[in-house]
Parts: C-alpha cells; sequence; structure tokens
C-alpha cells in the first residue's frame, strides 16, 4: 500500500521537472533510433567490398545520399555502424548496470539487516571503493579476453567479461544506498510485527523489504547505466574492449582517432551519440533523485 | 588528532594486503597468464627449466609472499641505498622487469614524478576553479550563471575524458597550434626556456583533467553550500550584518568544505583511470602508459607493481582527504 502511493506521486513529481522530461524523450528517441534504425537503414555494418580496387574507391567517403554519414577506412558505412554500436553500447550499459545491482543490492540488504554482517560487509564495501578500477579491469581484459572467446566466442566473450567486470567493480554505491535505506526500515513497525509473528528472515528480505528499497535502487541505477557505458568507452578506446568486428561507441572514437586530422566527423558523431546518452542519462537520474526527495516538497 | 591519524593507518594496512592478495593472486592464476603461455613445441624438460629460473615452480603463496617481502623491504633499502650511498640490501636480489631487464622499481622512479604532475595539477587547477564557481552558483541559486555552470559541469561529466581530450587537442593543437598535442619525453629543464616548453606540453594534459575535476567538485561545492546556507548560524551570521561575501567566505565555506572533501576522496580511483588514458593520448611517460605497455606484452612483475602502486597511491590520498577532513570538521576526531 505505502509504496503504491509512492509510485503513484513519483511520475507527477517526475513529469513536472522540464530538464528531466526532455533528456528522458531524447534518450527515447535515440534508443528508438538505434533499434529500429537498422531495420529502415538496411547496409551491412560490416559490408566490405571483397573485390580490392572497389574497396579502395569506397573508403574515406565523404558524407553523400548513399552513406549520409560517409564511409570509414575499409569503406563500411558509418551510418550503420553508428547504429549497431549504439546497440551495443547501451546493452554493455544496462547488463552491466543490471549486474552491479544484483550484487550490490544483495550486499545492502545483508549489510543493513544483519547487524553482525554489517561491518564486515562496509569495510569490504570501502576496500572495493579504493581499488584502482581502470588498471584493474585492463588486466582482467588481457588475462581473461582469449580464454574466454575460445569458450564462447570472441564477441560474447568480450562481452560477458566486460560486463562482468563493471559489475563486479562499480556495485558499492548501489550496496550503501540500499543498505542505509534498510537501517531505516528495519525499526519501522511493519518489520517489527512481521518478526513479532515470527516470519524467518529471508521471506521478510524478499517480501517486506526488497519492494521497499526500489527507490534508492532506481538512483544507482541511472548513476551505474552512465558509469558503465562510460567505462566501456573507455576499454575500447584503449583498445582492451570488444573485437574490431563488433563495434561500440568507444570502439568507432578509437578507430576516429585515427583518422582525426583528415576526417574529424568521424569522431564528431559516435562522440556525440555518447555524450547525448550519458547526459540523458544523468539528468533523468538527477529528476529521479529530485522526485523521490521528500525535502523538495 | 595523533590517535586519530593512527587508526587510520592501522585501517590501511589491512585494506592494502587484501588489494596486494588480490592483485597478485588474480594476475598469477589467471588462464592467460604468460606463466601458462610458453609454446607447446618447447620439450616438457626444457619448459620446466624456464619455469624454475622465473622462479614460477615455486608454490603461489611463497612466491607471494617473496613478492611482498620485495616491495616492502628489499626495494625500499635498495633505495635508500642509491639515495645514501650505504650498503644496507646487501646483495637481496631486485625485481626485475621481464621485457626491459631492468629493476621495476627503477623504472617507476622515473615515471612516477610525470604521472603525480598530471593528477597534481589537474587538482589543484580544479580545485581553485570550482570554488569559486561552486560558490558563486549556490549564492545566485536559480539564475542564469547557475544553470549555465550546472549544465555545463553536467556536460563535463558526462562526456569521456579522452574524447574532450582529442577536442581539445583538435582544436588547440593542430587548428590554432598553440599547444603541442605530443609530450616530450627526451625534455630536460634547465633553463628558462625549458620550463617554459614543460609548462606548455603539461598544459593541454593538466587542462582535460581540471576540466572534470572541476566540473565534479564544483557540483559538490554547489550542493554543500546550499545546504549550509539554509542553517541557523548563517541567519545569525546575517543578522548580525555581515555581508554576503563575508557569511560565504568566513563561516559557510569551511563548513561545507567537510562533505565536499569525503565526496572529492571517493571519486579518486576514477581520477586515476582517467590519468591513464590522458597519459596514453598524449604520450606522456608516466605509470599509466607504463602499465598499459607491460600488459601488452604480458611483464607480470611490473604488471603486479603498478597495479598494486595506484591501489598505494589511492590509498594514501583517502588518508589525506581524512587528515583533511579532521582539520575542518575536528568533531570526527573528538567524537
Amino acid at each position: 500500500m505505502a509504496d503504491r502511493i509512492v509510485a503513484n506521486g513519483l511520475w507527477p513529481r517526475f513529469r513536472r521537472q522540464a530538464a528531466a522530461m526532455t533528456a528522458l524523450m531524447v534518450l527515447a528517441l535515440l534508443i528508438l533510433l538505434v533499434i529500429c534504425g537498422p531495420l529502415i537503414w538496411r547496409i551491412d555494418p560490416h559490408f566490405i567490398d571483397s573485390d580490392p580496387v572497389r574497396m579502395i574507391g569506397l573508403r574515406n567517403q565523404a558524407p553523400s545520399l548513399a552513406h549520409p554519414l560517409g564511409t570509414d577506412q575499409l569503406g563500411r558505412d558509418m551510418l550503420a555502424r553508428l547504429m549497431l554500436g549504439g546497440q551495443v553500447s547501451l546493452a554493455v550499459g544496462l547488463v552491466a548496470m543490471l549486474v552491479a545491482l544484483g550484487i550490490g543490492t544483495g550486499i545492502g540488504l545483508l549489510a543493513g539487516y544483519f547487524r553482525r554482517l554489517d561491518g564486515w560487509l562496509m569495510r569490504l564495501t570501502d576496500i572495493f571503493l579504493s581499488l584502482p578500477v581502470l588498471p584493474l579491469m585492463l588486466v582482467m581484459m588481457f588475462l581473461f579476453r582469449d580464454a574466454l572467446g575460445r569458450w564462447i566466442g570472441p564477441g560474447a566473450g568480450s562481452f560477458a567479461l566486460i560486463v562482468l567486470a563493471i559489475g563486479l567493480t562499480g556495485w558499492m554505491p548501489a550496496a550503501r544506498l540500499v543498505r542505509a535505506e534498510v537501517l531505516s526500515l528495519r525499526e519501522r513497525d511493519f518489520i517489527r510485527a512481521a518478526r513479532a509473528i515470527g516470519a524467518p528472515a529471508p521471506r521478510i528480505l524478499r517480501h517486506h523489504i526488497l519492494p521497499n528499497v526500489w527507490a534508492p535502487v532506481l538512483v544507482a541505477a541511472s548513476l551505474g547505466i552512465s558509469s558503465a557505458i562510460l567505462t566501456e568507452s573507455m576499454l575500447s578506446f584503449l583498445g582492451f574492449g570488444f573485437p574490431p568486428d563488433m563495434p561500440t561507441w568507444g570502439r568507432l572514437l578509437h578507430e576516429g582517432v585515427g583518422a582525426m586530422r583528415s576526417h574529424p566527423d568521424r569522431l564528431v558523431w559516435p562522440g556525440l551519440a555518447l555524450t547525448l546518452t550519458l547526459l540523458c542519462v544523468t539528468y533523468i537520474g538527477e529528476g529521479l533523485r529530485r522526485a523521490l526527495d521528500p525535502r523538495q516538497h | 588528532m595523533l590517535s586519530f591519524l593512527l587508526r587510520r593507518l592501522l585501517f590501511a594496512i589491512p585494506t592494502l594486503a587484501l588489494i596486494s592478495a588480490l592483485v597478485f593472486f588474480m594476475i598469477d592464476l589467471a588462464p592467460g597468464s604468460p606463466m601458462s603461455e610458453i609454446p607447446l613445441t618447447v620439450p616438457p624438460e626444457v619448459r620446466a627449466q624456464i619455469l624454475a629460473a622465473m622462479g614460477a615452480d615455486q608454490p603461489a603463496p611463497l612466491r607471494y609472499f617473496l613478492w611482498v617481502r620485495q616491495i616492502v623491504w628489499s626495494e625500499p633499502l635498495h633505495g635508500l641505498d642509491a639515495a645514501l650511498g650505504t650498503s644496507l640490501a646487501g646483495d637481496a636480489p631486485r625485481m626485475i622487469s621481464w621485457q626491459s631487464k631492468v629493476p621495476v622499481f627503477g623504472l617507476i622512479a622515473e615515471r612516477l614524478p610525470q604521472t603525480l604532475t598530471v593528477i597534481g595539477g589537474g587538482y589543484l587547477l580544479g580545485v581553485l576553479l570550482a570554488l569559486p564557481l561552486g560558490m558563486r552558483a549556490a549564492a545566485r541559486r536559480g539564475g542564469i550563471f547557475d544553470h549555465v555552470t550546472t549544465f555545463l559541469s553536467a556536460l563535463v561529466i558526462a562526456m569521456p575524458g579522452f574524447l574532450i581530450a582529442q577536442v581539445l587537442i583538435l582544436v588547440f593543437a593542430v587548428k590554432l597550434g598553440w599547444f603541442p598535442s605530443v609530450y616530450d619525453t627526451n625534455l630536460q629543464v634547465r633553463d628558462g626556456a625549458g620550463l617554459y616548453r614543460m609548462v606548455m606540453q603539461m598544459a593541454l594534459p593538466v587542462i582535460v583533467l581540471a576540466l572534470f575535476n572541476c566540473a565534479e567538485i564544483g557540483r559538490y561545492t554547489r550542493a554543500a553550500v546550499l545546504e549550509q546556507l539554509g542553517q541557523d548560524y548563517t541567519r545569525t551570521a546575517r543578522a548580525k550584518g555581515l555581508t554576503d561575501g563575508r557569511v560565504l567566505r568566513v563561516h559557510v565555506l569551511r563548513n561545507a568544505m567537510a562533505p565536499v572533501v569525503t565526496i572529492v576522496a571517493l571519486g579518486l580511483p576514477a581520477i586515476f583511470g582517467g590519468a591513464m588514458v590522458i597519459e596514453q593520448i598524449f604520450r606522456i611517460n608516466g605509470i599509466g602508459a607504463a602499465l598499459i605497455g607491460a600488459i601488452q606484452v604480458g611483464d607480470l612483475p611490473v604488471i603486479q607493481t603498478i597495479t598494486f602502486l595506484y591501489a598505494v597511491l589511492i590509498v594514501l590520498s583517502n588518508l589525506l582527504a581524512d587528515l583533511l577532513y579532521a582539520v575542518l570538521d575536528p568533531r570526527v576526531v573528538h567524537g
């Protein structure tokens, strides 16, 4: 009942914020373009002309009707690659965020509910917060990419590894937010009542606490998705991310840097898409945080 | 104060011990580790000899213990010997890079100053810009200045650092030619002209990092100042007839700084990661670029030591932040 009221109140309060609403619409448009675009623009993003003479002719073309954003250094259509790259980037962000959120929520629930675990789990969180994340991730990519690639294929292997690496090093904010919420929930009357009638801890956690912590989880999700997309682009940019035949926005930027002086637009489009997405997610997260903050009313 | 500091230091030791174990065993036991990648054409007895020569036939816990002893005991002694001309270390072996066959710590000592300059410069410039901007935005909440700076900081935070770096290179190095885009590692500062060139080649990398720091710190400064502006003591100060500027600078600033310091400390790992990317882009020979180079050729001693060094730097900066917090808000020391 209580969460129903908050849930009903969230949307009107979110809708009143112009910046967050604009961001939501722009992001929806971007996602629509990236997902439905390839259904309309049907050029194969991997197509490289097998005839070398024609291939050389197709390389580095300026924007035209046939290729609205031009072609890259191998004659592949940039628009098609940009859309495929967006799909991969967004998928990485979403799945990595879910992994981080899953770990973080679990640890936050345990730390908040069980006093005995709290100290240890929070110390673990502190240790993870001082890990050198990027160096460790590069090392993980280097060590496990080939082994995992042999096992489930290079593309899927990279995807699983990147998602896991980001999730394993990014769960701490979610854990802290959820723990704080659980700490305040566990002293409330309905939890005490559940405990008093003898409900076991797992049941209380699942049925009474978990449905009530979605507010911080939502905020952590928006934080997590932007940092995951950003981290993936950084890995790809350094050449430690996806294999060359699986473009992401970061990977396209990595390729664009080589041609930066002669074709700056190769840097502009993926950069613009990446920045716009991250900016929208940030503003949506901010809007959610405000809509959920009781002090704002 | 001293006991507070000691408690913090004592917590740093298990943290570092855990991180060192994590770094060592993850790299050592991984399937893609160079230890396991001796070609199959090598006969088994030669393979065993290679492993024995690298010390890799010893059990992993023993090798971990030796590695740690090397870092906390032998190498610092060698460092002292080199600095003071003593011979404390005796004939203790040095940790050698597999790729370049020189002591790992010599390599790090050559490269650490560049990394610290970029990070330190980025922080200093970022803080110097962020404090006045954040305070002004908070003082005139909802005004044009506030909206513009809020948007700009969101933009800088949303843009990946490497993209900002590339845009700045394109504009200021390629088009305008004001700064060099590639760091000259041979440059030695002997005179005024050398110093000038050093400053110029450090300018772009430091600016990129400073922009990011400024956006992040400025945002939190604004939020913290807004929080303090609503407090009773601010109203009292105003009621006494103090000017707005004086209330902000004398009363609000110090109280607002404490939470900002905490947040900044939490963002440190991201800053060190960002500095690594920036070193790679501008070809600065710092430890980040050294780590990337070592990863590409599988130079385990360098990879393990530099990754651990990053952890040490982060933990040390965290300690510094705790200290700063205690100075700004003495309540944490006296309970």
